[in-house]
């Protein structure tokens, strides 16, 4: 009888294991889904710092909250001033690195469904798309009509896409930045007059300001090592003729941080409450389910087998039960939480990016595996106090 | 008895659910001037799920259990079918980020793998009774 298949046991005592399933599967599923949802969030946030690749950016005056909301939500709006302002900066001491963006309008490509935000950039001084695409040469690639398109934008490399009746190849797509970001095609800024031609023969409606050759948005700036923020904004209210405002991208993501922080802190309250009120109900099912066997393992006993025997015959089941909750519960996480991933995203309205497959074994495994130790946990009192009663008065006990 | 009721009654839910949840509950992209393909997805998933409540409720007039497993078979292969249509056959607008690919696609993945489960269940329960 005690050789009796674990597995086949676990097929049997089927009351008492559907009820420990059913708990180890909420459980399970909670825990899954808090770690994928605190992953994808913190994910979109590094992201998020990793996109506000500059110290400063100066923007038009009046345009600080629009240039704010561009960095955190990825919502373009269109403000413009003189490219002289670029080049002024440019000869700043103390800059390192400058860059600039101008930035169209949204207008739908081949289909209604693909709206897309043009965008002009500097391949040649760029180093704030860079890092998304990898080691594209950006400048070959430009100059042959190619053009960087975010994540989001649906094309092949070998059919390019359709933008004003003119077929453009694609030069490199932009990883994932969880924002609405991933919907922008980048353009060199010498493909801007022929761009801005083209869009208005489409019928796009173009103000007199974006029919200029030389606008742009946005202004990037790195600052050299030794000097500070307020040395390159002193220079700039010295020196630009137009009003501007800064923005401090790196202060931004402080901001975000907060409120990253709020949330994983209610995901790992509902974690504690919900885990302890599930590992309190798993421990007191085990408590009943080991007194109701006490005369099974008794008999055990009986035949020889060692406390220590039973103990573990008894665990290795309870073991067994535990993983095919938390494989169960994992499933069910799997199937909600990945594919709504883009919806609980504008549910926190914050920067999400999804795990990938490799990112859900590891989640999948580590949530397995706590699990399992909970549950063991959870049992390793109740099963040694029975084991250790002498069989003679469990039986005894039983029989009265 | 009992698993002709509970199988023939998750599919008429599921199917419920497939054929008024894109036009519904998790609507499609609302788009006034031009149809978008996934306007088309949503009239083929109101097909299909008609076409799913319809054999559950077959199912459940039918006592044969052979038959009822072939009708099993079909649910399984409709699963599939919900899903073809956004991924494959009809498709979904090409933003990720718009109401199709964020709420209709998700909840035809959930439902689809619901339904193939219930199918890959009943039917294996059927088998064993045969």
């Amino acid at each position: 009888m005690f050789k009796q298949n674990v597995f086949r046991k676990v097929k049997i005592d089927v009351l008492h294991n559907k009820f420990s399933i059913v708990i180890v599967v909420i459980f399970a599923f909670l825990i899954f889904s808090g770690s994928v949802i605190n992953n994808s969030l913190r994910n979109g946030i590094n992201n998020m710092e990793k996109r506000l690749g500059a110290d400063i950016i100066i923007v038009p005056a009046g345009s600080k909250e629009n240039a704010e909301n561009m960095l955190l939500e990825g919502q373009r709006s269109t403000f413009y001033f003189d490219r002289k302002v670029f080049d002024t900066i440019s000869k700043f001491e103390g800059v390192s690195e400058v860059t600039e963006q101008c930035f169209l309008k949204s207008m739908s490509a081949d289909c209604c469904s693909s709206e897309v935000s043009i965008v002009f950039y500097d391949p040649d001084k760029d180093f704030i798309l860079a890092p998304w695409i990898g080691n594209i040469n950006q400048k070959k690639d430009t100059e042959s009509k190619k053009i960087i398109v975010g994540y989001n934008v649906d094309v092949s490399k070998e059919l390019g896409i359709m933008l004003f009746g003119k077929k453009y190849e694609i030069a490199g797509q932009m990883a994932k930045t969880g924002t609405s970001l991933d919907d922008s095609v980048y353009f060199s800024f010498d493909e801007m007059k022929d761009v801005c031609k083209r869009a208005e023969e489409k019928g796009a409606f173009l103000t007199d300001i974006q029919k200029k050759e030389n606008i742009i948005s946005s202004v990037y700036i790195n600052i050299k090592d030794g000097y500070k923020v307020t040395d390159i904004v002193r220079q700039c209210h010295n020196e630009l003729e137009e009003d501007f405002d800064t923005v401090f991208p790196k202060e931004l993501t402080k901001a975000l941080s907060k409120s990253y922080i709020n949330i994983l802190k209610l995901i790992n309250i509902i974690l504690f409450t919900g885990g302890t009120f599930l590992m309190l109900i798993l421990a007191l099912v085990n408590i009943i389910s080991m007194n109701q066997r006490k005369r099974e393992i008794a008999l055990y006993r009986i035949n020889g087998n060692s406390v220590r025997r039973v103990s573990f015959r008894i665990l290795s089941e309870i073991i067994l039960v535990n993983i095919i909750g938390a494989f169960v519960g994992c499933g069910i996480g799997i199937l909600v939480i990945i594919p709504f991933g883009n919806y609980i995203g504008t549910l926190f309205d914050m920067p999400y990016l999804g795990p990938d497959f490799i990112g859900i074994i590891i989640l999948t495994i580590k949530a397995i595996a706590i699990i399992t130790l909970l549950g063991v946990v959870a049992s390793c009192n109740p099963i040694y106090k029975v084991c250790k009663i002498e069989p003679y008065l469990a039986l005894r006990k039983e029989g009265e | 008895m009992k698993n002709r009721i509970i199988s023939s009654l998750f599919y008429i839910i599921t199917g419920f659910f497939i054929a008024v949840g894109p036009s519904e509950i998790f609507k499609v992209c609302n788009s006034v001037n031009m149809k978008g393909p996934c306007q088309y997805t949503k009239q083929a998933e109101l097909g299909i799920g008609i076409l799913i409540i319809a054999i559950g409720i077959i199912s459940f007039l039918i006592k044969d259990k052979k038959v009822r497993l072939g009708l099993g078979i079909a649910q399984g292969l409709n699963a599939v079918l919900v899903l073809a249509f956004p991924l494959w056959l009809t498709g979904l607008c090409k933003m990720k980020t718009m109401a199709c690919h964020v709420k209709t696609l998700p909840s035809l993945i959930v439902l689809s793998v619901i339904l193939l489960i219930i199918s890959v269940v009943n039917g294996l329960y059927l088998l064993k009774e045969e």
